[in-house]
């Protein structure tokens, strides 16, 4: 009854054989979820997200190429064949290719030199948003509006990458620009208060206070501020207007932009 | 007759609380750990209850910035009251507690001494079902200061919460809800003196002990070289009777839990 299971197919290869196959590739394909799934549970706390992913991958593309492989003889194709054959489409493909191996080689650089991790906060080229995806070829990123962006690894890899999230404290810059007729010693002590008591103003490394320019308009005091790196956002959305209140509760105001015009006497 | 009037009648006396530290005068004890409900306190410009309400039990938390409410889906419990790790508001972004000595101490080579600091605190609200694992914390503030600072470099320095704190030799009077007592052991395992200036410790492993007038810590701070120090936590009361207060940072997978290495000086 089962003997059409010996028929051959082609050459040596018969129903069992492509059966047989087909049972260790769709093996392999489970065998290569159920360890990615239990890879993550083991080492989803001891592991940084991008370097378990990354793990995840290679297992799973691992489990798969050695299944192919091992499959390859019951299906009647050598591997060293392959590799003879591979040399010369290799060598097609090579020049056809070039982009994705560079891209290839740029990503193990990038996996090598790690100057990002998923979730960092960086700016490559005109590209500035969250980091969502670090594979191999690209890198998916979110842009503060909320659009995806893939960067391809060649392209990552020959910017200039800016990262805001890496360190653990930034600094903010405000410019804070009073009347010529205002105190500004007094000023500087009021912002000085209002830092002083902000919970997300650092106090190592200290904020400083100070005047910085004397402008065409105004006394341009600029406050330099040490916060935590994950709650810059919030502060300066924050304090800005707060050192507005502060300094106006005090009589100090922010001056408009003025020009004083002097008439000379009529000539004859 | 107002809403806060309203709450107000039928107070159980055993939860009116008012600290004062004016010297002389009766400090009554905070009423830590479980209450039955209806629940009503008054304390440091803070306004908490606790009542039934058609959907189960109604809490509500009153401050000069804003009021919290929550409303639990649950026919009866109890409400929790107990110190935490100093980590969570106004943003838990740090597990480490960097305390600055108002003055230096200067320790004697090769000795091992006992010095009192004090330590910021945050309250917990719990609610409890009165079955196993059927408590959770479901707010928390504090009336401490809060700051940050950074511990090392801009590069690879820990964000910790600021704390400074003058350096007592015996358990100093604190209002049990903004300030907790550490017990800190001074090791100087060096042939030298060592002048101690800050110290590190971590969230994980903080054993807070509280009585209704002392909020209670233990630990250990042992120099091994210039710069380098370990710090860590003892799991004992500073006094007898004290209760042990919830850890919210949990320790199950760490091998020495609380030990932080000071590694940028001290």
């Amino acid at each position: 009854m089962l003997e059409w299971l010996n028929k051959p197919l082609y050459g040596d290869v018969t129903w069992l054989s492509l059966i047989i196959a087909a049972f260790i590739f769709f093996t392999a394909i489970v065998l290569s979820k159920v360890m990615v799934v239990q890879l993550r549970r083991t080492f989803k706390e001891k592991m940084g997200q991008e370097n378990l992913e990354l793990l995840a991958k290679i297992v799973s593309y691992g489990i798969l190429v050695m299944a192919v492989l091992w499959i390859m003889p019951t299906l009647g194709l050598e591997p060293s064949g392959l590799m003879v054959a591979g040399g010369i489409v290799g060598l097609a493909v090579g020049f056809a290719s070039q982009s994705i191996i560079g891209n290839l080689i740029s990503g193990l650089f990038l996996m090598g030199e790690r100057p990002v991790k998923l979730g960092d906060q960086i700016m490559i080229g005109d590209h500035r948003g969250f980091v969502e995806d670090i594979n191999i070829i690209s890198m998916a990123i979110r842009t503060l509006d909320g659009l995806y962006v893939r960067i391809p690894n060649e392209t990552v890899f020959t910017s200039s990458i800016t990262n805001f999230s890496l360190n653990p404290v930034r600094r903010l810059d405000l410019d804070i620009g009073i009347r010529y007729s205002d105190d500004a010693d007094k000023a500087v002590r009021i912002i000085e208060n209002l830092l002083e008591e902000h919970p997300l103003t650092m106090v190592n490394p200290p904020s400083f206070v100070f005047v910085d320019n004397l402008g065409d308009s105004s006394v341009d005091i600029v406050a330099r501020i040490w916060t935590p790196t994950s709650e810059w956002y919030a502060v300066q959305r924050e304090l800005l207007w707060k050192i507005k209140i502060a300094i106006e509760a005090e009589g100090i105001q922010i001056p408009f932009p003025q020009r004083v015009v002097w008439y000379g006497p009529e000539d004859g | 007759m107002n809403k806060k009037q309203e709450k107000s009648v039928g107070k159980p006396d055993h939860l009116n609380w008012q600290y004062n530290e004016e010297p002389g005068q009766k400090v009554e004890g905070f009423p830590w750990g479980p209450h039955k409900v209806p629940v009503y306190l008054d304390f440091e410009g803070i306004s908490i209850s606790f009542e039934k309400c058609r959907e189960g039990l109604s809490y509500r938390r009153e401050d000069s910035f804003g009021a919290t409410e929550k409303t639990i889906i649950v026919e009866r419990g109890k409400l929790m009251f107990s110190p935490v790790e100093p980590f969570h508001t106004p943003v838990a972004l740090s597990n480490h507690l960097f305390i600055e000595l108002e003055h230096p101490v200067m320790l004697k080579p090769r000795t091992t001494h006992s010095l009192m600091v004090t330590f910021p605190l945050e309250l917990a609200v719990a609610f409890s079902s009165g079955k196993p694992g059927g408590s959770d914390v479901f707010d928390i503030f504090t009336l401490s200061r809060s700051k940050f600072t950074l511990y090392g470099s801009i590069r690879t320095g820990v964000v910790c919460k600021y704390w400074k704190s003058p350096v007592y030799k015996d358990v100093p009077a604190v209002n049990p809800l903004r300030q907790g007592v550490m017990k800190i052991d001074f090791n100087n395992q060096m042939a030298k003196w060592v002048e101690v200036q800050k110290v590190v410790f971590n969230a994980q492993g903080m054993k807070i002990y509280y009585s209704p007038y002392l909020v209670s810590l233990r630990a250990t701070v042992k120099i091994s070289s210039e710069i380098n120090a370990e710090t860590g936590f003892i799991d004992q009361p500073l006094q007898g009777g004290m209760s042990k207060a919830p850890e919210l940072f949990s320790t199950r997978f760490l091998k020495l839990p609380g030990r932080t290495a000071m590694e940028e000086g001290y």
